[in-house]
């Protein structure tokens, strides 16, 4: 009698258990990883770890040579002119992307390097450092014209998949408020290697709809949205504001939490981001005082930084529970 | 502003412009603007032409450089999607999984190059379908190079082979573009495992980004639309999709000079460590061409443009200048008619500088007769001995000559101009004066208004004022003549002493006259008591009535206000009277009718009318009544015929003979009424017709009515 009681309370509380680990690794396996293990080094054979920072033709006599993504690139310009004006050093900077600034670093012509991405594991390099300046939102976007203006994650999981491809499907979405239904979903699907940014919405190429149309570049990304009644994606506030077409898109808020708001992004509240890191260079031969220097500079000036650019600096990260290991940003609040 | 017409033509070295007409000036000036805006236009149209162009094909290119990139974009996806479809191929797992792959025969290091199709590749019907690589590469788990499929016969660069895993990390499980030996390349690999997930290997698509890679991934564009990759750290031509123009290696600097390099952008896809711009270019013969076209046709347009609006202009030109010379003509046929007439010869044929110079002429000559004009009615107000002052409405002085100023003693003009008249006035003249002026604004003048001005010493001056009032710019002035009449009053004034000194002496003498007659009469009345016989009593009775006939004429006279001459009607009265009284003990009552006009006789008519009127009344009395029981007298003393008085006197008595005759009459009564008639220059008839009938007519030359 006793046994008979026991064997099937066991059976729920193994299905209980069952379920929500299913679940748990659902969500896992949605959500890609924000961050990379700082520990795992790529390695690299010892001539090149042996061969020193030679920059090339445009920084050929700087004191310092820095390749940028576009985002840090007109962010920190000022800072960067202010700093050699007061120190009376040549520094040349250049604009790129990741790919650039991650080439640079590892043909080893730049002292700095300038990311919109975290380090893919492929990314840390023997005696290369991460310094995190700050997170920005990375919004999710739709016409203007788009009644939508708040979705939540699992909606936006479900748009994304191919799983919601009509708006009226939507909770609060009638025929009548958008004319057709068909969702046209637009994704960006840079820097694989690298964790966070699209991969906080889904973790890998595959998981994204095969109906979905995959653009290029952040232009084309912010053109099509515009162009398309029914668009939706993705793209960080400030690259959205300074497109031609910004009026004629909207970012639009997740779960309720508006992404132009930072406090919704340092509690998460609000779940996309980007993370922007510079590097520098520890090991003897390539170590240069004014590298770190500089970068001290920029954390010190962070708030100067034009608010247009909408990067959250670390130091509110820091306040917020963000995980830190030295200076770059390796997990969040738990 | 003073014109004066020599120092207008004054020659200058200018002069020679004068001898054109105007139509010959404005033709060579229009020529020369519009040669010179034709060039201006072509210049400015040209550069706008050009700039518009450049703008158009800026925003066009840019478009265009969008598009290709896109299509770049979507052949970068394609070439890491191949790499996937062909590893989850059947053949590629058969040859991996199920068979033993060729590899294993060989040692590591050892690479094997395919020429053909390899057993790891799709089909050639499937494999054109996907991205075009050059190399397809295949590495064991320990990433050796194993196999390698490529279409070219060449080997793999050694460099790839060394940094292989490098590269293979740079792109794994995406596509990629990283430089290799200086050029760039496109890499995708992705990993292949066994059916426990354990990795055996690793596929690697690899091409070099050159012409055939851009021309493949961008096959869907027009081949006329120019395209070419550039690196942006060399700024050398990576690609082009026009190979025979844009080669290889070219540098941005040598393209420039014959293209026009317009749209541009650069990939951020975040994996490539190239900064690759995409441009779009346009020959420069092809634009300039088509800017050309585009600029001929304005040209044509211009001067389309220009014709259409210079003929009318040109009609507009003939017609002014043809009223020009019209009005020149009017204003010289107005200078002879109204003015002097003495127009200067020119020698311009600029009808405009003509119709100027006529118009200064004028301007002067009608500048010269008013000063003139001015100048004599000064001189003429200033030489008259008459005041003559132009007033305001108000009664303000605007303009006076000397002599007025001397009427009103003051010692300038500058005590009466803008004074008022009112001011030198005498005061009990004022209001009359005032009132004077009013009439004058209503009527238009006043005439012969007499008072009189005080001037600062307190004397009076009596003047006579004729004033007509004119209309001027709108406004009422008045203009006055004053004469001083002091001297005049003073003279009317004696003449008027004198007068009533002659009119007193003049009634005195008609009075003693008169009283001498009284006197006479009264001696004959004298004389007549003590005549005894009748005839001499009755003569001189007769005569006393005659003297009192006359007598009754002078104590009219001085009676009268006129002293010359008597009102005849009261005279007729009064005498037929007196002559009744003398008649009434010894006849019958005697009626008379007397019907006389308001005619006045001067003595010289008077004495002999009266007279005669005596005579004839007499004689009724003495001879018409004697058998009647009552007279009648019927007299009248008319008007007619303007120039004649007629006297008609008729009684109802017996009439006179018939063989009477007044010329052959003994009777000194009938004598009488003849030479006084002749005396009178008139006529005398009588006849009986129920009494006797008499009619004395005489030309009325003194008379008065």
């Amino acid at each position: 009698m006793h046994t008979n009681k026991i064997l099937p309370c066991l059976i729920l509380v193994f299905l209980l258990l069952f379920s929500s680990s299913c679940l748990a690794h659902g969500k896992a396996a949605l959500r890609g990883p924000a961050f990379s293990d700082p520990a795992k080094i790529y390695r690299l054979n010892d001539a090149w770890q042996k061969k020193p920072i030679i920059h090339d033709d445009w920084a050929q006599d700087a004191d310092l040579a820095i390749s940028l993504d576009q985002h840090l690139y007109p962010a920190l310009l000022p800072l960067i002119k202010r700093f050699a004006k007061e120190k009376k050093l040549i520094i040349k900077v250049q604009e790129g992307t990741c790919g650039i600034s991650a080439g640079k670093i590892l043909e080893k012509s730049a002292d700095i390097g300038g990311f919109c991405c975290p380090p893919g594991e492929d990314d840390r390099l023997p005696g290369l450092t991460y310094h995190t300046l700050g997170i920005a939102a990375l919004g999710i976007i739709v016409n203007a014209q788009n009644p939508v203006d708040n979705l939540t994650m699992k909606q936006l999981r479900d748009i994304f998949q191919g799983r919601i491809n009509c708006w009226k499907l939507l909770p609060g979405q009638t025929e009548t408020s958008i004319d057709s239904c068909r969702i046209r979903p637009f994704i960006r699907l840079h820097c694989k290697s690298r964790p966070g940014h699209w991969r906080l919405l889904l973790d890998n190429e595959d998981l994204f709809s095969p109906r979905l149309q995959e653009v290029g570049t952040i232009r084309d990304m912010v053109s099509n949205v515009a162009g398309q009644l029914h668009g939706i994606g993705y793209e960080v506030l400030w690259h959205i504001n300074k497109h031609e077409q910004h009026d004629m898109v909207k970012s639009i808020k997740i779960n309720g939490a508006d992404p132009a708001n930072p406090a919704n992004l340092t509690s998460l509240a609000y779940p996309l981001y980007r993370t922007f890191n510079i590097t520098t260079w520890e090991n003897a031969p390539d170590k240069k005082t004014v590298a770190h220097q500089l970068v001290t500079y920029i954390q010190d000036h962070m708030d100067e930084i034009d608010k247009s650019f909408n990067l959250i600096p670390a130091i509110m990260l820091r306040k917020a529970g963000w995980q830190f290991k030295d200076d770059e940003l390796i997990g969040e609040p738990q | 502003m003073t014109l004066s017409p020599s120092k207008r033509r004054t020659r200058t070295p200018f002069n020679f412009y004068r001898r054109y007409s105007i139509n010959t000036k404005i033709i060579v000036v229009l020529t020369i603007l519009l040669g010179a805006s034709w060039i201006s236009l072509d210049f400015i149209q040209g550069r706008q032409l050009k700039r518009l162009f450049t703008e158009q094909l800026n925003v066009m290119l840019q478009h265009h450089a969008q598009e290709a990139r896109i299509l770049f974009d979507k052949y970068t996806r394609s070439f890491h999607s191949s790499n996937k479809i062909i590893v989850s191929q059947k053949r590629f797992a058969d040859y991996l999984k199920v068979k033993t792959p060729r590899w294993k025969e060989r040692e590591p290091g050892e690479v094997i190059f395919h020429q053909q199709i390899p057993p790891w590749l799709p089909k050639p019907s499937v494999l054109r379908t996907l991205a075009h690589s050059q190399y397809y590469l295949l590495f064991d788990s320990a990433n050796n190079l194993r196999e390698v499929y490529t279409d070219q016969e060449k080997d793999l660069p050694t460099s790839l082979r060394n940094s292989a895993p490098t590269l293979r990390r740079l792109s794994h499980n995406q596509a990629t573009m990283t430089e290799v030996d200086g050029r760039p390349f496109m890499i995708a690999s992705t990993n292949f495992y066994d059916t426990e997930h354990k990795a055996l290997g690793t596929l690697t698509l690899l091409s070099p980004i050159n012409n055939d890679f851009l021309y493949s991934a961008i096959e869907g564009l027009l081949p006329a639309k120019a395209v070419a990759l550039i690196n942006d750290k060399t700024h050398l031509v990576i690609a082009s999709n026009r190979p025979d123009m844009i080669g290889e290696g070219s540098s941005m600097e040598e393209i420039k000079k014959i293209f026009l390099l317009t749209g541009k952008s650069f990939f951020d896809y975040g994996v490539s460590d190239l900064k690759i711009h995409f441009v779009s270019l346009v020959p420069k013969n092809e634009y300039d061409a088509l800017t050309s076209a585009a600029h001929e046709i304005g040209k044509k347009q211009r001067a389309i443009i220009t014709l259409i609006m210079t003929l009318p202009l040109m009609a507009l030109l003939f017609r002014i200048t043809s009223r020009l010379k019209r009005l020149t003509k009017t204003i010289d046929l107005f200078s002879k008619k109204y003015l002097s007439g003495k127009q200067n010869v020119s020698q311009t044929h600029d009808q405009l500088l003509l119709l100027e110079e006529r118009f200064t002429d004028l301007t002067h000559e009608i500048i010269q007769t008013n000063v003139e004009s001015q100048n004599k009615y000064r001189a003429l107000i200033e030489t008259t001995d008459t005041g003559f002052v132009i007033v305001d409405e108000e009664g303000m002085v605007l303009d006076a000559n000397q002599k007025y100023l001397r009427i009103t003693g003051r010692a300038n003009f500058g005590e009466i101009i803008d004074h008022n008249v009112q001011e030198w006035t005498a005061e009990d003249n004022k209001v009359r004066h005032f009132v004077a002026t009013q009439k004058c604004l209503k009527s238009g003048n006043v005439s012969d208004l007499e008072i009189d001005y005080e001037t600062p010493s307190g004397s009076v001056t009596p003047v006579e004022i004729n004033a007509q009032m004119i209309e001027q710019e709108g406004q009422q002035i008045i203009l006055c003549l004053i004469r001083d009449i002091t001297e005049r009053k003073e003279a009317r004034q004696k003449l008027k002493r004198s007068l009533a000194e002659k009119e007193v002496l003049l009634r005195e003498i008609h009075h003693r006259v008169k009283n001498n007659m009284q006197i006479i009469s009264s001696m004959l009345y004298l004389q007549s008591m003590k005549a005894l016989e009748p005839e001499t009593i009755e003569v001189i009775k007769d005569s006393r009535k005659r003297v009192q006939s006359m007598s009754l004429i002078h104590e009219k006279l001085y009676r009268s206000n006129d002293l010359a001459c008597i009102n005849f009607g009261d005279y007729i009265k009064s005498l037929t009277d007196e002559i009744a009284k003398s008649y009434t003990s010894q006849l019958c009552p005697v009626q008379f009718n007397i019907e006389a006009d308001n005619i006045s006789l001067p003595v010289d008519s008077a004495i002999p009318c009266g007279l005669i009127l005596n005579e004839l009344t007499t004689n009724s009395f003495k001879y018409a009544f004697k058998e009647l029981a009552r007279g009648e007298i019927n007299i009248s003393f008319r008007r007619e015929a303007r120039q004649k008085l007629i006297l008609r006197f008729k009684d109802n008595g017996t009439g006179l003979p018939d063989n009477f005759s007044v010329a052959s009459s003994s009777s000194l009564g009938m004598s009488l009424v003849q030479n006084l008639t002749n005396q009178l220059h008139g006529t005398v008839e009588y006849k009986n017709k129920n009494g006797l009938q008499w009619t004395i007519s005489f030309p009325a030359e003194h008379s008065q009515s």
